[in-house]
């Protein structure tokens, strides 16, 4: 044991004198090196992509380019189902997910799967985006390393929110937005020992980004002239922008579960749904890929595009993204979101020049910038992501004053008609979106064991009301629990009050056995029950408290006096920082 | 320092499952080396203060339990005394009169105070319990906290109308005079097992010798306490 703790001294870095008197200096150095891993993860994926982009660009002029969609999404379905053994899906549902329930645990292997299958999904075609996918490979980076050094769960969260912030940074080259959206989205606590390391690990993942493809604003654009009757403007967008946010949330569920409906194997069922998509960019090539050439063109202010085309491309691009993603492609919501976000604002700039012809607004890329903040905060419910998103990936400080408030706007409006952001959706349905310091997380985490009180005395069934008697005179409890007495089994519960009709009269002490005085039919919870849904039955059947039962045999009282008590000290304990 | 999980959670008042729980998580400044937790002292102390939570190391004194163990019967008895031939022909003489005997109520004020308590009890509803014996105590502790509780025996000279709940008259009386009122129950309970039982009435009818009146209360103690 010794000999094996003296050479691996340096895979248990928190037992270092250095770091351990406080582990806030662990973090920030393990930070840094995970934001960094995953910089690289986010670069290669980038890479990938370009080219496979320059690879399928000569096939892009046959009639036929239509499949290529399909086999990229097929054969990235085929990756994850057959290979990995994982699910379809962007994955920061489970990044969260396992942020909630496991204290950020993750498989090694999503550290890559994800990248492959959305390289070939979007570099066929698909409408998608590789933002979720490289924050899902930097999030399981984060908790390998942390694994490998052996890290508590609070520290592996932290690093699983370095590793998402460091890959967004990387890949839009926007090192606040990292921060913010690993602690908005991916953590949801904002506390100085998490925000310190992933800011740490975000400056690491966008360094890594600008030394491998320079320092370069994503959209570059002229300069905007905002003035008040824009801000005004922007309140109409913000609308727009919100209702085209829910539209294709709807959408993306609708067609989920139209797609699962279908008997057909997953693969096949990409592969339709890629195929679909290769027909939509057939005639409107814009809405393939992650689409960022057109956001491009449409900042700069330089799509030609009417009215009519550009409302035809916002639900075009909605329905080829519901077709990529719900129906087994691979890829993230980000850039589509950004597309349908700046063709949305396009939309209503054209819009309010036919209705207002005399009035001269900005240039229609400030519109465009705005509409992407508007559907990134409507779609993801988090307006800071949204606003430090734009703000960076543009360079367009100018517009903070309209794009402050199209975020807020939008997210309060998508908040009051989908009350779950379309990334927590399922894992609220599933009671998985465990936030810190709420009362579900602390539920969560306390388990039924760990609340039992094993002080009631145990009567047999056979036990006189006499013998009982006495058998109550000692103990501290209201509650009896019957057991068979050769196996053991229990039988039932004698409340304090079943009896006390009969305790004062002598004459039933030799004639009334517990048999016949015990509540067989009792409510009982077993060892693994889920503690909310323990509460919810007692308070459903007004009890105090119920027996834990476990192979058929009693382990003890659960109570709701002691739940406040172990309760309350789980808060504290928690919300301890 | 190191500690089985066992005794380290037993330090902090918590299940193994609990704290084991909290190291994985990082919620508490301790970690796990095979079957030991390894922690700092201060630092766990300051941590478990910090938490609403007590950590005490083992081995350092268990808190003592405020009350104390509480005599049975036979020590009450023994300290309040056995007195024969009481005078008096009613109520109030023949509680002055014990009053007068009971040794532990030194100070003419102390005494006064304890017969008022006892007549103002009296007044409110007897306490002759039938069967020619009565339990006269006050109503309320009288505060001496130095005075240990205590059980004075008296037998009357002659037979006095006592109000009881029978209406026979009383021969005997036991006053009963506590520190607390827990403890005047935890005498009065004893107290009342005896008297439950006829032997021991027909006992205290031949009026027994100091002697013998203990060794019964004795015989009763212990069978109360094996019923208990």
């Amino acid at each position: 044991m010794r000999k094996k703790f003296g050479f691996n001294i340096w895979r248990y870095p928190s037992r270092w004198i250095f770091f351990r008197f406080d582990d806030r200096l662990l973090l920030i150095s393990i930070g840094a090196l995970v934001g960094s891993c995953s910089g690289l993860a986010a670069m290669a994926l980038n890479r990938g992509l370009i080219g496979m982009f320059e690879f399928l660009h000569h096939y892009r002029q046959f009639w036929w380019a239509f499949v290529i969609p399909g086999i990229g999404a097929a054969l990235s379905s085929l990756f994850l189902e057959k290979i990995i053994k994982e699910g379809a899906g962007h994955g920061v549902p489970e990044v969260v997910y396992s942020v909630s329930r496991y204290g950020g645990l993750m498989r090694m292997r999503s550290s890559f799967s994800r990248l492959i299958s959305s390289c070939l999904t979007i570099g066929s075609g698909g409408s998608a985006g590789p933002e979720a996918p490289v924050v899902m490979s930097g999030a399981a980076i984060g908790s390998n390393i942390a694994q490998f050094f052996s890290l508590n769960d609070r520290q592996r969260v932290a690093l699983v929110g370095c590793g998402a912030a460091g890959a967004l940074s990387a890949i839009f080259n926007a090192p606040i937005t990292g921060l913010v959206f690993a602690i908005e989205v991916i953590i949801g606590e904002w506390s100085a020992l998490n925000i310190v390391p992933i800011a740490v690990a975000s400056v690491f993942g966008a360094q890594v980004s600008r030394l491998l493809a320079g320092n370069q604003i994503a959209f570059t654009h002229l300069q905007f002239h905002v003035r008040p009757i824009d801000t005004l403007a922007c309140l109409g967008l913000a609308v727009f922008t919100a209702a085209v946010s829910i539209l294709l949330t709807r959408t993306l569920r609708v067609s989920g579960g139209m797609s699962h409906q279908i008997k057909i194997p997953v693969w096949l069922r990409a592969m339709t749904g890629g195929c679909i998509v290769g027909v939509i960019g057939f005639f409107l090539p814009d809405v393939l890929g992650e689409g960022y050439h057109s956001v491009q063109l449409m900042v700069e202010g330089a799509f030609s595009k009417g009215l009519m085309i550009v409302s035809l491309l916002v639900f075009a691009k909605i329905v080829a993204t519901s077709f990529t993603l719900g129906w087994g492609g691979s890829g993230g919501i980000f850039a589509p979101c950004l597309v349908i976000g700046s063709f949305t604002g396009l939309m209503y700039h054209r819009f309010i020049e036919v209705v207002l012809p005399g009035v001269s607004w900005v240039n229609e890329g400030g519109f465009a910038l705005l509409g992407m903040a508007g559907l990134i905060s409507g779609i993801l419910q988090a307006p800071l992501t949204g606003i430090f998103l734009i703000i960076e990936i543009t360079g367009g400080y100018e517009v903070i004053l309209p794009l402050i408030l199209v975020s807020a706007i939008s997210t309060t409006l998508c908040h009051a008609f989908e009350p779950a952001s379309f990334y927590f959706k399922d894992l609220v349905e599933k009671g998985h979106y465990l936030r810190p310091r709420t009362d579900e997380k602390v539920l969560a985490d306390l388990s039924v064991g760990e609340l039992v009180e094993k002080d009631c005395m145990i009567v047999s069934k056979d036990m006189k009301l006499g013998d009982f008697v006495k058998i109550m005179q000692k103990s501290h409890r209201n509650f009896f629990p019957v057991e068979d007495e050769h196996s053991g089994e229990f039988l039932g519960l004698i409340h304090l009050d079943d009896v006390r009709e009969y305790i004062f009269d002598p004459l039933l002490y030799e004639t009334v056995f517990l048999e016949q005085i015990m509540n067989p039919d009792i409510e009982t919870v077993d060892l693994d029950d889920d503690l909310a849904e323990v509460l919810d039955r007692m308070d459903a059947n007004h009890l105090f408290s119920m027996p834990v039962i476990a192979n058929k045999r009693f382990v003890g009282m659960i109570s709701k006096a002691t739940l406040l008590d172990k309760y309350r000290s789980e808060l504290i304990v928690q919300t301890d920082h | 320092m190191r500690l089985k999980i066992e005794e380290f959670a037993t330090c902090l008042q918590l299940t193994v499952s609990t704290v084991e729980r909290w190291i994985r998580q990082g919620r508490i400044p301790a970690r796990k080396k095979g079957l030991l937790c390894v922690f700092n002292l201060l630092s766990m102390q300051k941590w478990a203060e910090a938490n609403n939570l007590t950590f005490t190391p083992p081995g350092s004194e268990p808190e003592k339990k405020s009350k104390h163990r509480m005599d049975n019967l036979l020590a009450a008895m023994k300290r309040g005394g056995v007195f024969y031939d009481v005078e008096g022909d009613s109520v109030e003489t023949v509680l002055n009169s014990a009053v007068s005997h009971i040794s532990c109520f030194k100070t003419k004020a102390q005494k006064e105070s304890l017969y008022e308590s006892l007549v103002a009890r009296e007044s409110l509803m007897s306490t002759g319990i039938g069967k020619g014996v009565a339990i006269p105590h006050p109503r309320t502790p009288l505060g001496h906290a130095d005075i240990p509780a205590v059980i004075t025996t008296c037998f009357l000279k002659k037979p006095v109308d006592y109000n009881a709940v029978d209406k026979k008259p009383v021969n005997v009386l036991f006053v009963l005079v506590c520190p607390s009122s827990k403890y005047h129950l935890h005498l009065l309970a004893r107290l009342s097992f005896c008297l439950r039982d006829e032997d021991f009435l027909k006992f205290l009818a031949r009026t027994p010798a100091q002697e013998l009146f203990f060794k019964k209360v004795d015989e009763f103690d212990s069978r109360f306490d094996s019923s208990e």
